[in-house]
């Protein structure tokens, strides 16, 4: 056994190996340095040229001189060679140095298995569809290589391919009850976090400019599925940092003070919708304006603001309540302090066109209305390249240069009200989105970052008042359309109606319906949506030891299943007459000349007759009878095989 | 076809195994009749991961250990998918193996120091061709073959002959790594192959040194001898009765004498005739004789105490006479 396990393996198996290695590492580009790609592809290279030319393998010292070359390769890009990054490099470099010595069948198995390993690493990187198909064909291969070392008859690539198709096929639904039914943790082990890339989303602080990377990004931030029909466009506002406090330049939030937040009269129904919220890195999570209450793991502050209690480093999924109209009484002393807070640089324009629109107005909301006519009458402008602000960029904003982008607006109105004495906070977060009629969901891109504003009216509460659609209130209306950005002109929105749609947007948005699914079912299954699915099934009695249980005896019933299954084909379904005649051929009679395999009944009837003469028109009776009965088409009949049977019976001893 | 070494399987409890098999032979069924099919049911087909197989369950903790650290559920997708895979290869190796029927073919008589061969028939009933049935018993290297569904395959253990006498190879064990090598299914069948083993035909020797002759009476029964003219080395083919058989028994090799007179067609080989010598010499002669005597189609009659094979000719005779000294 031993020779043949460690034989050595014929060349066009080594290069079918090297080559699904180079498969299975090669989405790696995206994520390793290109010098270890590179290092790693001419390694393969030479391996497939000296199998091609049947030279031998590098000599030992070279092998280690290039695996510490490796090393200091991996090092040198990374400056570590632990993580997962700097892992996932070093197992690619040492996987193209196993190729140099790929020789024996127990290093074509080690090699396979650590094949895998590399295929695992790919999924920490990017987790889409088309990647995990594309690597579960290498895997399909790979298991074809193994099966087709096995066989003695080198069959063809088809019939490996098809033999591990199947077997695959039929180890689907072990894989999927094991999905389920796995206990899943709530965190990792043990510390092992991913090596963090640069930060996405919205930052707590705000000053001119801090949306301009956000807006020409079309990454998404988050995807919501509403339970019922979606809330208008100019309800979507996804509430994420408040920002209190100012230096008259930067915008920044406050402690929160671990009191909860203020209660809220709801005026209207509340909207149930689910996040898929797309890692940020940080603890901030997006909720509809305005939050009805905190989630499992996170706390809800009292400006609203939902924070996670954990980073979010991977695709998280939430369930949210919230009230797009709402009234609430009584502001804290505190909040009353902050929300007038003034930075030192207010100037006496600013104070007098404030005092303008005070004049002879009894009410906030006068004033309110007064400052978003200004706004919208005097030539303001919404651009996403406004000319830089330097000293004072509220002043600066209000009175010379008018163009900005919402920051601007923003920030401006939270000043000028706070002078008129009524509390105002900035609020960032999302506005819009669009929805994906195709998958009935809402698609909340970085584009959609904004600003606005937060006033308090003693009858109402905080209530939201965005200045920015004061000067393009289609803003509000319709995202960016960002094919049509073009930085330093005013901004394009995308025209509304699906009917206008071209037919690549179209398609985007059929993959995105279905890349939705996947990361609601696939990618984002974890502890609560298993202990949800156990609910929902009534089974919610079972707990982890249960679940453990259920992930061993599960698969080995369906197991048996199968083995059951293919033993049942396996057995005989030997026809009647087939078992006359294998009785035949095993009499005492013949036993000193038993039928060749493959022999035919005529060929051994014929046989027989040479051997003993006087058997010889028995058995050519018999072999007729047989033959007639098996290849002759006719109804095979009891009467039939009662006369086959007879014919052995009076075979001559 | 290819050939292997007999080495114990390649499960890793491998003394575990041979106390096992022990148990195993106790509840084995009865031998079979040659010619009967021993039949692998599910009770004779035993299963355990090989050395790759246990690497690979290792491969797979430490994929489920990342999984959960990372949280990554694609990752426990391609650790569950490949645990299925493991748990369904196990299932393929033990069907391979399922049911396949088994039966000895004669094998032909070979002599001492020759390479038996038995035949082995593998016959597979089911719908599913059988891939690398691998056969090994104790004393014969073991041979890897596939069987086609619905059909038939032969296979051939060879083992070298190394005693006179009837050769059983023992119990075969047939086992298959197929289709993954993660497994290696196994069962025992008793088939009761045999072969016969003829002694090995004494060698030509030398020629001795200068012979005075003997006594020309003692010089063979043969009949009608006409004038005994001296000795000379044996040469390819001398009659049989011009042997000068005393020498031979001084262990002088092969003389031949020669007469000048007819030669009659007529030897009776008899173990008395040779004397002084041991057994296994004896019947080694003998067999050398009997050839010989063949290869001159010569009539020919064989006496060993307790046997006698009346005089005649043919293939026949030479291997009732061969078998003979083969049972002796």
């Amino acid at each position: 056994m031993r020779q043949l396990l460690d034989s050595d393996l014929p060349q066009s198996q080594i290069s079918r190996l090297t080559l699904l290695l180079g498969a299975a590492a090669l989405p790696h580009f995206n994520n390793l340095a290109m010098a270890v790609m590179i290092a790693f592809f001419i390694m393969l290279a030479i391996r497939l040229w000296l199998s091609q030319k049947g030279l031998g393998m590098p000599r030992r010292w070279l092998k280690v001189l290039l695996a510490l070359a490796g090393f200091a390769v991996v090092y040198l890009n990374y400056g570590s060679i632990a993580g997962h990054i700097a892992g996932g490099a070093l197992l690619t470099l040492m996987l193209g140095l196993k190729t140099m010595e790929l020789q024996t069948r127990r290093d074509l198995y080690l090699t396979l298995f650590l094949t895998y390993f590399l295929i695992i690493t790919q999924f920490l990187f990017s987790q889409t569809i088309l990647l995990t198909l594309y690597l579960l064909a290498v895997v399909w291969g790979l298991t074809a290589l193994l099966v087709s070392v096995n066989q003695v008859q080198r069959t063809t690539d088809r019939d490996a391919l098809r033999v591990s198709g199947a077997m695959l096929l039929q180890s689907i639904p072990i894989m999927a009850i094991l999905f389920v039914v796995f206990p899943r943790l709530d965190g990792p082990l043990w510390s092992m976090r991913l090596d963090s890339t640069a930060q996405s989303g919205l930052s707590d602080q705000l000053s001119p400019g801090s949306f301009d990377r956000l807006v020409q990004s079309r990454e998404i931030a988050f995807r919501a599925m509403f339970d019922g029909p979606p809330p208008p466009p100019e309800q979507r506002y996804w509430r994420g940092p408040v920002m209190w406090q100012s230096d008259g330049r930067t915008w920044s939030g406050v402690q929160n003070d671990w009191r909860g937040p203020p209660d809220v009269i709801p005026e209207s129904e509340p909207v149930s919708y689910q996040i898929i919220l797309e890692p940020t890195r940080s603890r901030r999570l997006l909720a509809l304006d305005l939050p009805a209450g905190p989630i499992p793991d996170a706390t809800l502050t009292h400006d609203f603001q939902l924070i996670s209690h954990h980073q979010i480093h991977s695709r998280k999924r939430y369930e949210m309540v919230s009230h797009t109209t709402y009234r609430m009484e009584d502001l804290t002393a505190r909040g009353w302090e902050l929300g007038l807070q003034l930075p030192e640089n207010v100037t006496p324009r600013m104070r007098e066109l404030v005092a303008e629109w005070q004049h002879g107005a009894s009410d906030p909301r006068q004033v309110i209305e007064r400052a978003l006519g200004y706004f919208r009458e005097q030539p303001f402008y919404y651009t996403l390249e406004p000319p830089l602000l330097r000293q004072n960029p509220t002043d600066q904003f209000l009175f010379e240069t008018r163009r900005g982008f919402c920051e601007h607006y923003a920030a401006a109105f939270a000043t000028l009200m706070r002078i008129a004495d009524i509390p105002t906070r900035i609020v960032a977060g999302y506005q819009g989105g669009e929805f994906n009629t195709l998958g009935d969901y809402l698609i909340v891109r970085q584009s959609d970052a904004h600003a606005w504003t937060e006033v308090w009216l003693d009858d109402q509460g905080w209530t939201r008042i965005d200045p920015t659609a004061a000067v393009a209130p289609s803003r509000i209306q319709r995202s960016i359309d960002y094919d049509l950005l073009n930085p330093g002109e005013e901004i394009a929105f995308r025209e509304g109606g699906a009917g206008t749609l071209d037919f690549m947007h179209r398609v985007n948005l059929l993959a995105d319906a279905i890349n939705a699914r996947w990361e609601l079912w696939i990618i984002s299954y974890n502890n609560s949506s298993q202990t949800l699915l156990l609910y929902n099934l009534g089974l919610d009695f079972i707990k982890h030891s249960g679940l453990m249980m259920l992930s061993a005896i599960l698969p080995l019933a369906l197991l048996a299943l199968l083995a059951w299954h293919m033993a049942r084909r396996n057995r005989t379904a030997v026809d009647p007459e087939r078992r006359l005649y294998d009785r035949f051929c095993a009499l005492s009679q013949l036993r000193e000349l038993p039928r060749a395999p493959g022999e035919g009944p005529r060929d051994y009837a014929q046989r027989i007759a040479n051997h003993y003469p006087d058997k010889a028109q028995s058995a050519k009776r018999i072999a007729d009878q047989y033959i007639a009965l098996r290849y002759g088409g006719r109804e095979t009949t009891q009467q039939h095989l009662d006369e086959l049977k007879q014919s052995i019976r009076e075979f001559p001893s | 076809m290819k050939a292997t070494n007999p080495i114990t399987p390649d499960t890793p409890f491998a003394s575990l195994g041979a106390r096992a098999s022990a148990w195993l032979r106790a509840r084995m069924p009865t031998p079979r009749l040659r010619g009967d099919p021993a039949v692998l049911g599910h009770r004779r087909v035993y299963i355990l991961p090989t050395r790759y197989g246990l690497v690979y369950a290792g491969c797979l903790l430490l994929m489920l250990i990342g999984s959960i650290n990372y949280q990554n559920n694609l990752g426990y997708m391609l650790t569950f998918l490949l645990t299925g895979l493991g748990l369904v290869a196990m299932v393929h190796t033990w069907r391979n193996l399922l049911g396949l029927a088994v039966h000895g073919g004669r094998a032909e008589p070979v002599f001492v120091g020759q390479e038996a061969c038995f035949p082995l028939y593998l016959d597979n009933r089911g719908k599913r061709p059988r891939q690398a049935i691998r056969a090994d018993a104790p004393e014969a290297a073991g041979m890897v073959e596939d069987v086609p569904a619905n059909d038939s395959a032969r296979l051939f253990l060879h083992a070298g002959a190394r005693r006179r006498g009837v050769f059983r190879p023992g119990r075969i064990t047939l086992s298959t790594l197929y289709p993954l090598g993660l497994f290696r299914a196994w069962g025992y069948v008793d088939t009761g192959i045999e072969c016969l083993v003829y002694p090995t035909p004494a060698p030509i020797g030398d020629p001795p040194e200068q012979e005075v002759p003997g006594g020309n009476e003692s010089g063979g029964k043969g009949h009608g001898v006409d004038d005994f003219l001296g000795l000379r080395p044996y040469r390819a083919g001398d009659s049989l009765k011009q042997i000068d058989w005393k020498a031979l028994a001084r262990e002088r090799g092969l003389v031949s004498k020669e007469f000048g007179g007819d030669q009659t067609r007529r030897i009776a080989l008899d173990w008395e005739l040779l004397p002084g010598i041991d057994t296994e010499t004896r019947l080694s002669l003998l067999c050398r004789f009997v050839l010989l005597a063949d290869s001159q189609q010569q009539h020919y009659a064989l006496k060993l105490p307790g046997v006698h094979i009346a005089e005649s000719h043919g293939e026949k005779h030479k291997h009732a006479c061969l078998a003979a000294l083969a049972r002796f």
